[in-house]
């Protein structure tokens, strides 16, 4: 095998690739990138049994051919190159040289046999959409993915197309986050679980751009088409917790307020909180304003944040990081906060619509 | 690739398994029990690949499908296997491969866990298999294999299918050892020691360190036979946790040979040829009670060192007994 391509080209593809490798593994290959030189393409492979990534680079191969090589010093290598052209050669018992300008690099490669294929993916179950668009998607949901294994269904994000929507859901036994994007036409009777690791990857890729993203699912698996790089990800198994129950009947108070202001207030009070000691922030609602205050044994935080209200006047104290959580990743200027009383869970939603909601249950006080 | 046909005898058990993949009914969890060298791995390998093979046929695998293709070249599949080098089996070992089970299979249709030695799981270790033995995902099937049953709860035990596995015949093991030696003396010897486990009789015969402990133990018995106690007492010292059981073993089949020999008169039923001379003292100096009371005596010892008594007081006081019974015959 002989290839020559950009650095720059080469490092962009390493790095992504490399998110799909896993350090330590039962098999050698699979701790390193699989480089393959085929049909005038350099496709670059990462994978871990759980997830697999497939990068295209841009380049000239002079002689096909494949070879695995450790992604740990690979990666390194080629991201202290300097800038200019890399040439990859590779002979038959696996030894590889690597060379930019003027340094040159020996490396001994594995032999590529056994290098799981990136599996077919029905190519007729898919949904297109904006890459940005699913980029949003994923980053106002991901974070509220569960972190423990006893449910395993709810380490991953539900994603759901119907009425021409698409739905995604997170979570996490305390919170829920849900978006909905409208789109015309779209696919529908999807239902799968999808992993929050592999769904950070996927937000990772997508570029903040017009291009699309095709959707590929499967029965066990799921496949995102960038163009030039593909991820694929085994999914869960499991039925989703029905999220649609987990809204409140009736609410008693509902209040409109800026989400900068409160985001900033909640902020501030965070800010003599320890992680260790998990005071929760208080709100205190009335008429015109909210005051948000937390005491611990450090000091005493108090803000005052213009609200408009109706319904009862209400005391209710949250865990700072949920309510954080959500208010940073929302775009809307105002949004509508909806407590069903002091235990109760409480729903932040957009004020003209139903594209988002975050569910957080606060926390007892006595 | 591991299959049931790679399985010396055991036709009852092996057809029993062949039947359930055949009509499909297939058990979340299996409990393989069998004495240690009895084939339980190879059981489990076996029924592993014919689980995930997507056309199996009378439990062996069509070497076609993905499963099989990939198995037989060691690529990945939806094998996972858990062995571990250490004296336990830690909780977070265990939770380690279960991770998985959540994400769907993509080599086959099924997933399979093998727990290999699951005796060695802590009580933690098996607490957290419960959830997944009580709802596992419909693709997920759970294979340990136990030398000793009791060490597994019984929360586990009547949520998982229990198969001993049995042990082979005398034939079986001399059949399977005579295709990989010559020496029919020591075949003869390996497969009476094995008490019917191959793993056992290949063990015996490729160890270097069994042959030095039968050649200790005979010398004991010898010295035992002789009433040479201090001899006797110094002997004993010698023997330590690592060759216990051999030197066990040996002693008990010498004493046999004994009582054998010395009520059928017949030597076609002796053991340790070999050792022919020294048994042959044995028996002219002591009549068949005090033979009998001896084994009495090593069956007590043996049991009670199962109960875990200090290996040094339990073979003095047999020694004690022993030449006891011997200076009063």
């Amino acid at each position: 095998m002989k290839i020559f391509c950009m650095k720059k080209d080469l490092n962009e593809a390493v790095s992504s690739t490399q998110r799909a490798v896993s350090n330590k593994s039962i098999l050698a290959v699979l701790e390193g990138i699989l480089i393959t030189a085929k049909d005038n393409k350099i496709i670059l492979r990462g994978n871990d049994m759980e997830m697999g990534i497939e990068y295209t680079v841009a380049g000239v191969i002079e002689e096909e051919g494949s070879v695995v090589l450790t992604s740990r010093y690979f990666s390194e290598i080629v991201r202290k190159f300097p800038d200019g052209n890399i040439e990859i050669s590779c002979d038959d018992s696996y030894k590889v040289n690597i060379r930019c300008s003027n340094s040159n690099i020996d490396l001994i490669g594995l032999n590529p046999q056994g290098f799981p294929e990136i599996p077919s993916v029905n190519e007729n179950n898919a949904i297109t959409l904006k890459q940005e668009i699913l980029r949003n998607m994923i980053r106002q949901v991901v974070f509220s993915v569960s972190i423990d294994e006893k449910m395993p269904v709810l380490t991953g994000c539900l994603l759901e197309s119907a009425d021409n929507c698409i739905y995604m859901v997170s979570i996490d036994g305390y919170r829920m986050s849900f978006r909905k994007e409208y789109i015309l036409g779209i696919k529908e009777g999807v239902t799968v679980v999808i992993p929050g690791k592999a769904l950070n990857e996927v937000a990772r890729l997508l570029k903040e751009d017009d291009k699309e993203v095709s959707i590929h699912y499967g029965k066990n698996q799921i496949l995102f088409d960038f163009g030039n790089c593909k991820l694929i990800t085994k999914l869960l198994q499991g039925d989703y917790l029905n999220y649609k129950s987990i809204y409140p009947d009736s609410y008693e108070t509902e209040i409109e307020v800026e989400t900068k202001a409160l985001l900033d207030a909640a902020d501030r009070a965070n800010l003599i909180i320890t992680e260790d000691k998990r005071t929760p922030v208080k709100f205190e609602i009335d008429d015109k304003y909210a005051k948000v205050y937390s005491v611990t044994d450090i000091g005493r935080v108090e803000e005052t944040v213009k609200i408009s209200k109706e319904g009862k006047d209400i005391s209710i104290a949250f865990n700072p990081k949920f309510i954080m959580d959500a208010l940073k990743n929302i775009e809307d200027e105002k949004i509508k906060i909806s407590f069903s009383g002091s235990i109760g869970p409480c729903v932040i939603s957009p004020i003209n619509s139903d594209e988002f909601s975050y569910v957080i249950l606060p926390v007892r006080t006595n | 690739m591991i299959s049931f046909s790679d399985i010396v005898g055991r036709d009852a058990v092996k057809n029993s398994i062949i039947n359930m993949l055949d009509y499909d009914k297939l058990s979340h969890a299996y409990i393989l029990t069998g004495p240690s060298g009895s084939g339980k791995k190879i059981f489990a390998k076996a029924l592993a690949n014919a689980i995930l093979c997507n056309h199996s046929n009378h439990g062996i695998p069509c070497m076609n499908c993905v499963h099989c293709k990939s198995a037989v070249s060691d690529g990945i599949t939806e094998l996972y296997q858990l062995q571990t080098e250490g004296n336990t089996i830690k909780v977070d070992e265990v939770r380690q491969i279960l991770k998985s089970m959540s994400l769907r299979p993509t080599q086959s249709n099924k997933k399979v866990y093998i727990i290999f030695d699951g005796e060695k799981m802590t009580v933690q270790a098996q607490n957290s298999l419960l959830k997944t033995f009580e709802e596992p995902p419909h693709y997920g099937h759970i294979i340990i294999t136990v030398n000793n049953e009791d060490s597994i709860l019984p929360t586990i035990m009547s949520r998982a299918s229990v198969i001993n596995i049995g042990m082979n015949t005398k034939e079986e093991v001399v059949g399977f050892l005579k295709k990989r030696y010559d020496d029919n003396e020591l075949i003869e010897l390996a497969s009476d020691y094995s008490e019917g486990c191959i793993g056992k009789a290949l063990t015996i015969i490729s160890s270097e360190k069994f042959k030095q402990t039968r050649e200790f133990s005979c010398e004991y018995a010898e010295q035992l036979i002789n009433k040479n106690e201090k001899k006797c007492f110094s002997l004993v010292k010698e023997v330590n946790k690592d060759n216990l059981d051999d030197f066990m073993s040996v002693i008990i089949k010498i004493f046999k040979d004994m009582v054998v020999f010395k009520s059928t008169q017949n030597d076609i039923f002796l053991i340790n040829k070999d050792k022919k001379v020294m048994i042959n003292n044995g028996i002219n100096k002591y009549n068949i009670n005090t033979l009998l009371n001896v084994a009495f005596i090593l069956e007590d010892t043996v049991n009670r060192l199962k109960q875990n008594a200090s290996v040094k007081s339990a073979l003095d006081g047999m020694t004690v007994k022993i030449l006891e019974e011997f200076i009063n015959d």
